[in-house]
């Protein structure tokens, strides 16, 4: 017989859950999806080192063809987070992997086997989410480290430098990976169409409130993480202008406001998803 | 723990990714940040600038003299503004006598600065005093230097030691006299001299200045002061040979003005770059700046070739008429 | 008299506007009890209440003396087989039982060793580091059968757990379950075929449409059912080698081949599983892979009781 009658703590119930589901979410079919969206940006890096090993780019730092460059390795790389990881591979990933949390093993049919086991339903949702975010970053992160290597040295950018600021990229994808994941954790708990929600959410409404003035963009997460990300803001182009001259006239929140506003947002909806889990039937098809 | 081996291989490949990679960034880092505290070029001279001093400069003629900017500024300008005038005057010749300067400001009460400035290079001693003294100077000597006095224009002028000239008021060159005898020169502020961490090394020019020091107000017109009342420390450093190259560091009082300072400065140039069709000769200037912030900092960056400093030069078209056979 | 495992009072589950079960009130003693019904009974749904999947749309029900719904203490008192067949494919079944342990509170060599005892009873010792993805129909159901009673609970709930099962495979599955009730212990198992459920219990609920129509020792719907032929449905290695085989058979009264398969009509349905397990355990006729019921043996049976 088990020893009591009593439900596990919520921790060591979650990670029961996450030694289960990591593998199970590593393995999906997503994970080719994953390996694209991270492994694009190492080609991307791999053909501009490519490119860089051509005589037309022997003219030393700064140089083109003999002709002066504004961008040099450190700035590819800061546009290279922003638009490819934090404006797309981070929310995508977290549409993709945190509604499916529990929609797969709903889908799957295997949430039963969870759902019938001494553990809160609060506590599954928590390990799978545990597990998504250690499946994410075990490849996001990897693959931003390669990237970093490969294209800051491009055009006189200095490895040991810039350092400094790929521990904040860093840091910044990982918690872009929890918000996100925690938000579309919630979407795919509360929402039928989860996916669809969520990629309206990072495609139509993020980018829209993120430069229109006013408070709409406080009902965002790209707008906090790109409040922490000020380096990686692309430059020169009309977008950037235009959000220069709208923040300008904006006082934008200071680093600890944004961390704390990210830290809410995960807590809330983490906790948020959890109870709806709790509170929700889950009933499968035949 | 039921992980597979497929899975704690995927998780052990990640994390030895990651471990390698942040030994290696740490590793560089540490390297880059170790040249600039121990070996940020010093000259020694700056044991004669007093450690109050506020704001710092460094310039090395010799290099920019013989650099290919200047060689081709020559072809268009043979000799710079006033150099020529500045010869008469002191006996030095810009292009030749002088190897470095280094200049500092120093407090001098409450509202008031003084400048000096530490010349390093070949002079010949005799010939600098007997021009001083034509033109109504004064020799003496004070701790066993020769010091010079111009009364009418209260400048002053000592022989430190061979080829090391000072210049400035009379009774800061004393106390560039008396600083090796007594609590040491700039180099022990370690405030100051701190700054240098964001000067590139090598650089062929460099100025650093602490603007948040209570007693080193009063050398900025008024509305310039106003204007930089938010920036605590600034540091600049350029690098000249074919073209100019250089950061300007500015640390803000605290993060948000350092934001607003960084939005300030996006904004300027969002619009410069809006307005660079009437000026085409700015595009490259425009083009080369970046701009970068990190915590309290803001950090301008730009490249010129010298094609592009040579656009920048206002009376360009009627030096190359000048100068044309 | 022992205490039910398993209290429902006017207990109803609406989906939406579908109802899937009505007002039930049932008492189930402890011991072997089936659950009979043709598909869409509802069976299902009063297990998915009983194992505290579903909330009820009315009523209540206690399970082991405690509510169910949003209680996960007392799931560890419960085993639950499912009838879909849905696993973590790339799991062995030794990882998966595991790793469900480890969900219910077993870890390290206790887990291994729960794990080791529970694939032994199943009889997937031999096939227990093999990717479940790789499992034929039998050994799923096996090994679906081994995580519900790995944990050893106090009530093990099955809903179909013979479908699909080769006749060995059936007898194997039956005996576990006999055994289990001579431990003490109790089990609800659910079945669309009485003769299946004869095999390890007299004591019978009858559902049809979301309502309990009768329970206890059924003996006049045995009567009932035995008028009515009884289609069975085998797949086999040699379908016209086993047809030929059972054509021998008095009670059956007729036969077909339906899409490689042997589809039987008998009216024993006893004696007919009973010479089929002999069949299958011999070489005559070659191997059996999976024997089925259809559903429609039941509705007559059922809507005749309905109307009486």
């Amino acid at each position: 017989m088990a020893d009591s009658h009593a439900a596990p703590a919520l921790g060591p119930a979650a990670l029961r859950v996450f030694d289960l589901g990591l593998g199970q979410m590593l393995w999906s079919r997503r994970t080719v999806f994953m390996a694209l969206v991270a492994g694009g940006p190492v080609l991307i890096a791999v053909l501009l080192r490519a490119l860089a090993s051509l005589p037309v780019f022997d003219g030393g730092a700064g140089q083109i063809a003999g002709r002066p460059v504004s961008l040099d390795g450190p700035d590819i790389f800061g546009l290279m987070i922003w638009t490819f990881y934090l404006r797309f591979t981070v929310p995508v990933l977290g549409v993709f992997y945190g509604t499916a949390l529990i929609a797969d093993e709903v889908e799957d049919r295997t949430v039963t086997y969870l759902f019938t086991r001494p553990v809160a339903r609060g506590a599954v949702l928590a390990g799978k989410y545990l597990a998504y975010l250690v499946c994410t970053a075990v490849v996001v992160l990897p693959s931003v480290m390669l990237v970093y290597f490969l294209v800051v040295p491009l055009l006189g950018g200095d490895i040991g430098r810039n350092f400094p600021a790929l521990l904040v990229d860093l840091g910044l994808i990982g918690a872009g990976l929890a918000v996100y994941g925690a938000v579309f954790g919630l979407v795919g708990a509360w929402f039928r169409r989860p996916l669809l929600t969520g990629l309206v959410f990072v495609f139509g409404w993020e980018p829209l409130v993120v430069v229109l003035p006013g408070y709409m963009k406080y009902l965002s997460v790209a707008y906090y993480l790109q409040g922490l990300a000020p380096h990686a803001m692309p430059q020169g182009d009309a977008l950037s202008v235009i959000q220069a001259l709208l923040t300008s006239v904006q006082t934008p929140l200071g680093t600890w406001a944004n961390l704390l506003a990210l830290a809410v947002i995960w807590a809330a909806a983490l906790a948020a998803a959890m109870r709806v889990v709790e509170r929700r039937e889950y009933v499968l098809g035949q | 723990m039921t992980m597979t081996t497929r899975t704690r291989y995927v998780l052990l490949g990640g994390a030895g990714v990651m471990a390698v990679g942040l030994a290696g960034g740490l590793v560089a880092w540490v390297s880059s940040r170790l040249p600039p505290l121990v070996a940020q070029e010093r000259p020694d001279e700056l044991r004669y600038v007093p450690p109050e001093a506020t704001i710092l400069s460094f310039a090395n003629v010799r290099e920019v003299m013989d650099s290919n900017l200047r060689r081709r500024l020559r072809e268009i300008q043979p000799e710079l503004d006033g150099q020529r005038e500045f010869q008469e005057r002191t006996g030095i010749d810009l292009e030749r006598d002088i190897d470095y300067i280094v200049g500092g400001l120093v407090p001098d009460g409450p509202d008031d600065t003084r400048g000096i400035a530490i010349l390093a290079g070949s002079f010949d001693a005799d010939r600098l005093e007997t021009l001083a003294l034509e033109q109504g100077g004064a020799a003496s000597d004070y701790r066993g230097r020769r010091l010079i006095t111009i009364p009418d224009e209260s400048v002053a002028m000592a022989f430190l030691e061979a080829g090391v000239i000072a210049i400035g008021s009379e009774p800061l060159i004393k106390r560039t006299i008396d600083l090796p005898f007594a609590e040491g020169g700039v180099d022990s502020n370690d405030s100051l001299m701190g700054l240098l961490r964001h000067v590139e090394r090598g650089s062929t020019a460099w100025t650093i200045g602490r603007l948040d020091d209570p007693r080193g107000g009063g050398w900025l017109p008024d509305e310039v002061e106003a204007q930089v009342s938010q920036v605590a420390a600034f540091a600049a450093g350029a690098r000249v040979n074919g073209g100019v190259s250089g950061t300007l560091t500015a640390e803000a009082r605290d993060e948000e003005t350092g934001r607003n300072l960084r939005d300030l400065l996006q904004g300027f140039l969002a619009l410069a770059r809006l307005q660079v069709g009437s000026r085409p000769e700015l595009r490259g200037l425009l083009d080369s700046i970046q701009l970068t912030a990190a915590g309290t900092n803001v950090t301008l960056t730009f490249d010129l070739p010298s094609d592009a400093v040579l656009e920048l030069l206002p009376d360009r078209s009627d030096a190359d008429v000048a100068a044309a056979p | 008299m022992s205490r039910p495992v398993v209290v429902a009072d006017r207990m109803s589950k609406w989906y939406g506007q579908v109802i899937g079960l009505n007002e039930v009130t049932v008492s189930i003693p402890p011991g072997i009890s089936g659950l009979l019904g043709p598909n869409g009974a509802g069976k299902s749904t009063l297990l998915k209440l009983v194992t505290g999947q579903l909330k009820p749309s009315k009523g209540h029900v206690q399970v082991l003396g405690e509510p169910v719904w949003g209680n996960p203490g007392a799931y560890r008192r419960i085993g639950y087989c499912p009838d879909h067949d849905a696993f973590y494919e790339r799991f062995t079944g030794r990882e998966w039982l595991t790793a469900l342990l480890g969900l219910s509170g077993f870890e390290g060599e206790r887990a291994a060793g729960a794990a080791e005892r529970a694939l032994e009873t199943v009889g997937l010792t031999t096939a227990a580091d093999r990717k479940i993805g790789g499992y034929s129909k039998g050994m799923r159901q096996r090994i679906k059968l081994a995580q519900a009673i790995a944990h050893e609970p106090e009530l093990l709930v099955l809903d179909e757990p013979l479908a699909g099962l080769d006749p060995i495979g059936r007898r194997r599955v039956i005996d576990v379950i006999k055994a289990w009730g001579r431990d003490g212990r109790s089990v609800v198992v659910s079945s669309h075929v009485l003769h299946e459920i004869e095999l390890m219990t007299s004591n019978i609920l009858l559902l049809h449409n979301g309502r309990i129509l009768a329970e206890g020792n059924v003996h006049r719907i045995r009567e009932l059912i035995d008028e009515h032929p009884h289609t069975v449905r085998i797949t086999a290695e040699d379908p016209r080698r086993l047809a030929r085989h059972l054509l021998g058979y008095p009670h059956v009264i007729a036969m077909q081949l339906q899409d490689g398969a042997v589809v039987a009509q008998t009216s024993q349905p006893d004696a007919f599983y009973a010479e089929l397990t002999a069949l299958a355990a011999g070489d005559e006729a070659g191997a059996v892979r999976e024997v089925t019921s259809p559903d429609d043996n039941l509705q007559a049976v059922f809507s005749y009781l309905v109307e009486h």
